[in-house]
Order: C-alpha cells, then sequence, then structure tokens
C-alpha cells in the first residue's frame, strides 16, 4: 500500500525510527497530508524542534490539542479540506492524569501523586517516555475526535521500548510483587508489611538492609496506595496493546541512508513482524541529492568554452579540479547510499512503500517547509517498493 | 580553538554524552583509542545498552566482563543484572540464598522496572571500577564512559543525588555519595558533550549544557561538533566560482551539472558554519570539529582518534 493511501484509510500512523533521522519532521508532514486529503488529523509530537513547534503553535507543554491556524496552511499553499492539530507530550502531566482516572478517589490519587516512589517512577524510570506516549495515544484514540492520528515516537534504537512499554509497566504493578508489600496493622495500630511467603519474607530482608527501612516503608506506602488499581493498569496494557495491532494501525519506520541507521531500521523491521503489528513501509530520509554523471574530456570542453578567457588560468583550473573531487565524494555517498537501500529493499521482501526525501540545505521548521518534505513523500519520488 | 582534546584524557574518568544519533558512541571510543594510543591502560566503558559494541571495536561478545580489544585498550558492555548480583553479594552477607531469591523471574521483573535501580547499579559498578586496585595500583589509568544520550543521563547522573536525599542509611546511600565525590572531583573526572552542527542537537545542546552545569556538579565544558560538512571552496576559490556560476550555460551540460553540485555542496557546509557559530556566541566552551567522514567501525574510531589528537587539522574531503 502506498503511504497516500495509508493516509487515507488508516486511523493510527506510527513513526518510529532512531533519534536525529527526522522522525517529528515525517510524521508533521504525513499529517499535514492528512488533512489536505481532508480528515480531521492529529500529530502527537514527542520533543520537537522549538521552531517547528511554534509554527504548528504548540511552543508550550500543555497537554492538550491544538489546532494548527488555517491560515497558515492557505500562506503556504495548502488548501486543506481537513483540519490539523497538533500535541506536544507532556510525560508527567500524561502520568498524572492516568492516576487520577484510575485511582478510586482523589485522596488515594493524591497520596499516589504526592510519593517520592512516584516521582521517581513518573519522571526517571527509563521507558517513561514510551509508556506515556502510549498512554496519551491511547487516550486520543478512544475520544474517538480525530480521523486519523500521526504518532512521533520517542526517539530509541531500542525498538522494545516502545513496544513493549505498556507490559513493562504492569510488570511492575505485578501482583505477586505488590503482595509482598501490601501493609496490615498491627495489634499496636503500626503498619507492617504483610509477607505471604518465604520468598517474600526473605527478599524483604535483603531490600532492608539493601535500601534501609524509611525507603522500604515509601515504598510499602506506594504499592499499598496501588493496590485495587493493578488489574485496570493490566487492562490498559492489553487494550493499548491491541490498538498497536489493530488493522487501521501502521507502523512507519524512519531512517536515514547511513548503514548503521539502516540496521536498526530493519532491526525494528523484524520487531514489527515478530509483534504481528502491521508495517506500513520506510521512509529514508536525509539522502545526498541526486547527481548527473559527468564526464572529464566533456567538462574541459565546457571549461574551455566559457566566455572570453574566463576558463583559461592556473586559478581556474585549480577550482574545477577541486570541484571534481568534490563531485566524485558526493558521488561515492549517494552510491553507498544507493547499496544501502537495496539492503532495504531485499531485506524485507519489498512490502511496504519506501519512500525517499532528500538532504535539504536548510532545516525544515515551517510549513512550507513541511510542504517540499510532503511533496517527496506523496510525489513522483515516492514509489513503491515493488514498483521501483 | 583547541586543536587537541586529549587533554581531557589526564582525567581518569571521561564521561561522554550528546543527543542521540550524533555519533557519542564513535567519539567515545575514539577517545578511548587515543588513550590507549598514549600508553594508558584504559577500559571503554558502555553504559549505553543500545549501543552495539561489535559494530564500533568489530569484536564479538563484549559483555560485562572488560574484554581485551587491543594492546592497552579493553572493553566492557556493563549489565544492570549482573551489577545488581554483584552489588549484593558484596553488601548484603547471604550468598547462596540471594541469588536464589534474586533469579527468580518476579523479582527480575521487579528490580527491571524499580525505577532508577538499573541506573544506580551500572553507576555503582562504574565506581566499582574508577577503585579498582592491581597490585598496589589503579588498575585502570583511563576509563572512557559511553552515557546514555542526553536526557537518559541527565536522569542517571541524578540518581546518586536521589538516592542521597532517599535513603538515610545503608549502602546505597554511601555508594551514592561515593559516586558524586567521583563525579564532581575535577582532578579524576571530565566530561565531554558530542553534537552536530544541525539545528536540533544545537537546540539540545544549549538546553542541556547549563541543566547538566546546574544539575549535576560536574567539570563539563568540551563540546566536540560531529559531522561537519566541509567548506569545499576557500575565499579566493569562492570568487572565482561566483564568476563561473555567472558565466556557465546550461548547454554546457557537464560543467552545469558540476557547478549546481558544489553549489549544494557549498549550501550545506555553509549551513553547518552557522550552526556552529549559533552554538559558539551562545556557549562559553571548548570546541573541536570532526568532518563528515565516510568510513565505518574500527576505521572510522581510528580516525576520529586522530582528530582527537589534533593530527588531522587538514584532512578535509576524507
Amino acid at each position: 500500500m502506498s503511504l497516500s493511501s495509508l493516509v487515507d484509510t488508516s486511523r493510527l500512523i506510527v513513526c518510529c525510527g532512531s533519534g536525529g533521522v527526522g522522525k517529528t519532521t515525517t510524521a508533521a508532514a504525513i499529517a499535514l497530508e492528512g488533512a489536505r486529503r481532508g480528515r480531521r488529523v492529529l500529530v502527537l509530537t514527542i520533543d520537537p524542534a522549538r521552531r517547528l513547534a511554534n509554527s504548528l503553535g504548540v511552543e508550550e507543554l500543555t497537554n492538550v490539542e491544538r489546532i494548527v491556524d488555517p491560515g497558515s496552511l492557505r500562506d503556504a499553499g495548502v488548501d486543506a479540506a481537513g483540519e490539523l492539530h497538533a500535541l506536544m507530550l507532556d510525560p508527567k502531566a500524561t502520568f498524572d492524569d492516568l492516576i487520577r482516572r484510575l485511582a478510586r478517589d482523589e485522596a488515594r490519587a493524591q497520596v499516589i501523586l504526592g510519593n517520592r516512589v512516584y516521582h521517581l517512577l513518573s519522571s526517571a524510570l527509563a521507558g517513561t517516555l514510551e509508556y506515556t506516549a502510549v498512554e496519551k495515544l491511547y487516550d486520543l484514540h478512544r475520544r474517538s475526535i480525530f480521523d486519523l492520528i500521526v504518532l512521533d515516537t520517542p526517539p530509541t534504537k531500542n525498538a522494545l521500548d516502545f513496544l513493549d512499554a505498556p507490559g513493562k509497566l504492569s510488570g511492575f504493578l505485578d501482583d505477586r510483587v505488590l503482595r509482598w508489600f501490601m501493609p496490615e496493622e498491627d495489634t499496636d495500630g503500626r503498619l507492617r508489611y504483610r509477607i505471604v511467603q518465604r520468598t517474600g519474607r526473605m527478599v524483604w530482608s535483603i531490600l532492608g538492609r539493601v535500601f534501609g527501612d524509611s525507603f522500604l516503608e515509601e515504598l510499602g506506602t506506594f504499592f499499598a496506595s496501588l493496590n485495587g488499581m493493578t488489574g485496570a493498569f493490566r487492562l490498559r496494557a492489553e487494550e493499548i496493546d491491541k490498538l498497536l495491532r489493530d488493522e487501521g494501525t501502521a507502523f512507519v519506520i524512519v531512517t536515514s541512508g547511513d548503514p548503521a541507521i539502516v540496521d536498526d531500521a530493519l532491526f525494528f523491521y523484524r520487531k514489527l513482524r515478530e509483534h504481528r503489528m502491521f508495517f506500513g513501509g520506510f521512509v529514508v530520509n536525509r539522502l545526498s541529492p541526486d547527481t548527473e554523471p559527468i564526464d572529464h574530456e566533456r567538462l574541459v570542453c565546457d571549461v574551455e568554452g566559457l566566455p572570453g578567457d574566463l576558463g583559461r588560468g592556473p586559478e581556474m583550473e585549480n577550482l574545477v579540479r577541486k570541484m571534481e573531487h568534490g563531485y566524485t565524494v558526493l558521488r561515492r555517498a549517494s552510491d553507498g547510499e544507493r547499496k544501502t537501500i537495496e539492503r532495504l529493499r531485499r531485506s524485507t521482501g519489498m512490502t511496504g512503500f519506501l519512500a525517499r526525501v532528500p538532504l535539504f540545505s536548510h532545516d525544515i521548521f515551517d510549513i512550507p517547509g513541511l510542504v517540499l518534505v510532503g511533496s517527496h513523500l506523496f510525489g513522483e519520488g515516492a514509489l513503491l517498493a515493488r514498483e521501483a | 580553538m583547541a586543536r587537541d582534546f586529549t587533554s581531557l584524557l589526564r582525567r581518569q574518568v571521561l564521561l561522554v554524552t550528546g543527543k542521540g544519533g550524533v555519533g557519542k558512541s564513535t567519539v567515545a571510543a575514539g577517545f578511548a583509542l587515543a588513550s590507549s594510543r598514549s600508553g594508558s591502560r584504559t577500559l571503554f566503558v558502555e553504559l549505553d545498552r543500545d549501543t552495539s559494541l561489535e559494530a564500533i571495536f568489530g569484536t564479538h561478545g563484549i559483555g560485562h566482563t572488560p574484554r581485551r580489544i587491543h594492546e592497552g585498550l579493553w572493553a566492557t558492555k556493563v549489565d544492570p543484572q549482573e551489577a545488581l548480583v554483584e552489588f549484593i553479594r558484596d553488601n548484603v552477607p547471604a550468598g547462596p540464598l540471594v541469588r536464589l531469591a534474586l533469579s527468580r523471574r518476579v523479582m527480575g521483573r521487579f528490580w527491571k522496572a524499580t525505577p532508577s535501580a538499573s541506573e544506580m547499579v551500572s553507576l555503582i559498578r562504574l565506581h566499582l571500577l574508577a577503585e579498582e586496585l592491581d597490585g598496589g595500583r589503579r588498575r585502570w589509568d583511563n576509563l572512557v564512559v559511553d552515557l546514555p544520550s542526553s536526557g537518559h543521563a541527565l536522569n542517571m547522573l541524578e540518581v546518586p543525588r536521589t538516592a542521597t536525599v532517599l535513603f538515610k542509611v545503608g549502602p546505597v546511600r554511601e555508594k551514592g555519595e561515593a559516586i558524586r565525590d567521583l563525579m564532581s572531583n575535577r582532578l579524576r573526572t571530565a566530561m565531554v558533550w558530542v553534537t552536530l552542527p544541525e539545528e536540533m542537537p544545537i537546540n539540545e545542546t544549549l538546553e542541556f549544557f547549563p541543566r547538566f552545569a546546574s544539575k549535576l556538579d560536574v567539570g563539563l565544558d568540551h563540546v566536540v561538533i560531529n559531522g561537519v560538512h566541509p567548506d569545499v571552496l576557500d575565499a579566493t576559490e569562492r570568487d572565482a566560482f561566483a564568476r563561473l556560476r555567472g558565466a556557465v550555460e546550461p548547454g554546457a551540460r557537464d560543467l552545469w551539472n558540476l557547478v549546481s553540485c558544489v553549489e549544494g555542496l557549498v549550501a550545506r557546509g555553509a549551513r553547518d558554519r552557522q550552526q556552529i557559530e549559533r552554538l559558539r556566541k551562545a556557549l562559553e566552551a571548548h570546541f573541536l570539529e570532526i568532518p563528515q567522514l565516510h568510513a565505518r567501525g574500527p576505521e572510522l574510531v581510528s580516525i576520529v582518534a586522530d582528530f582527537l589528537e589534533g593530527r588531522e587539522e587538514s584532512r578535509r574531503f576524507a
């Protein structure tokens, strides 16, 4: 399926890949195309370049979606039949919202939100960004306000971080672990922690010696306040998982022509297959521009044919030699990239689309820039892999 | 502009970080290689679990136990699970029972997901390596540490401080204090930042540099600017090029194509230059530029080491 058809038919497009390959820009350009084609689209971004965020109108971490001014789309020549909305993820606020939603009452939510272990969990835990991204996604999806959501995933080399995010959190909140920490009231009214199993008792004593008792009490309070929420967490993780495997969901892997980055992209591709998630195609960004072949003899003729004596003298000779050298280097780079793209094609059995976007001589940070990217994503350059 | 960053290797521990995708691990490996070249017994410490050391060193199976790459250079990839078992073994007098308890599946999942546990034990492992003795002297003259990318690195390095706040007593607190002492000791530890001359990585540099300085007490004032598109033409050549561009006709196809191709290269070089100027204006630091290199693996690391030693200043179009 081409990227254009994906934009027409999907309800969710997940852009994933390594950091620094232009994922955010790609996601925004895909979303813009969706709006152009008449859909109500949301691009959910994570840490976009400030200038890009500004031009999308989401300079602050409000965690609430904002419509991109149709005027600025029109100014860039985009006659959008639909709407483009943008949202910049605030991981902490997303996590807090989730706790409020799942907690039995506000008082219980407050206990958790004020707990130091929770602070660590919601801000420092590696994977929190991934988890909150899918959580926010799920929340937005369930509200059914948008025809299409384009998700810009957190930069990660490890695909599993993202795909496994929901499972990882519910692993932490595993009932069998929680049981070790369930407090019960002693006869003298002090909280003690019930140790149900021999293992639990031993683990408890080890943890006590390593961390000290005061931390353990805090941890105990945290787990105790989560009591009753773990089922809801697990259910949510399952539903998020279902959404990622839904037939309306497509994954687009964004990469550059760099061999190491392409290795990561292929790794991600295999993981998608393993997880039985729908692979839409590859976007290869930052490619060297195509160069026309240059013949040395003809070049010499061209130089000699320059008006007046411009083409003569050591200065021009030197310049042309240097330019030819630069050309050879560029040529070598684009040949390397061509081989790398070939490798992408071969390794993936040519399913899905393959869109090529060149490296631009300026950074992409505004709507006209996104239009330019879109012309490569959806224009002639974006051939189906099997057609090319 | 500093032409030689090997002065950083006078400190025992060199921490390397930067935004993901900027070539941070390769630059770190370049530092490790430069260090071993100067005769120091060097250990490359990988704390970023996403990095493939095989692609960098061309050596398979680098794991938790330091492995010799070649004369004077060893590498290790810290495994939080093993670091944890090690830590508990050294600090909790228990033995086989402990191993049994920790090896339980549920417990493994618990540790994996416990906030900051793996970051903390990884740093404890790093501290252990820095202090390790061999025949009365330190085993490692130099530790070059490839940290996770900026945001994760900041979180990770903040964990020891959090630990000293969270834990009033016990071995975790003691280790937390020891790690902070090591990090803040300017005579023993230095930090270097890696970036690309592009919008996002430079923004992240400008955003994170002060945050590292204010939140962590660590000596950070060196920046490696990686992947710079070199200026293809010098000032006099640019003049000649302008005249040429004005005179060339589309009919002279080969020259026309060459001129437009070089125009693109010049534009890219100029864009990089602009970003570098922006960075230099906003940040008080030592800078070293490494051009875009078309090599891979150990060969790339070796060229990067040459640049860090200031030996490759003239290498432009490599």
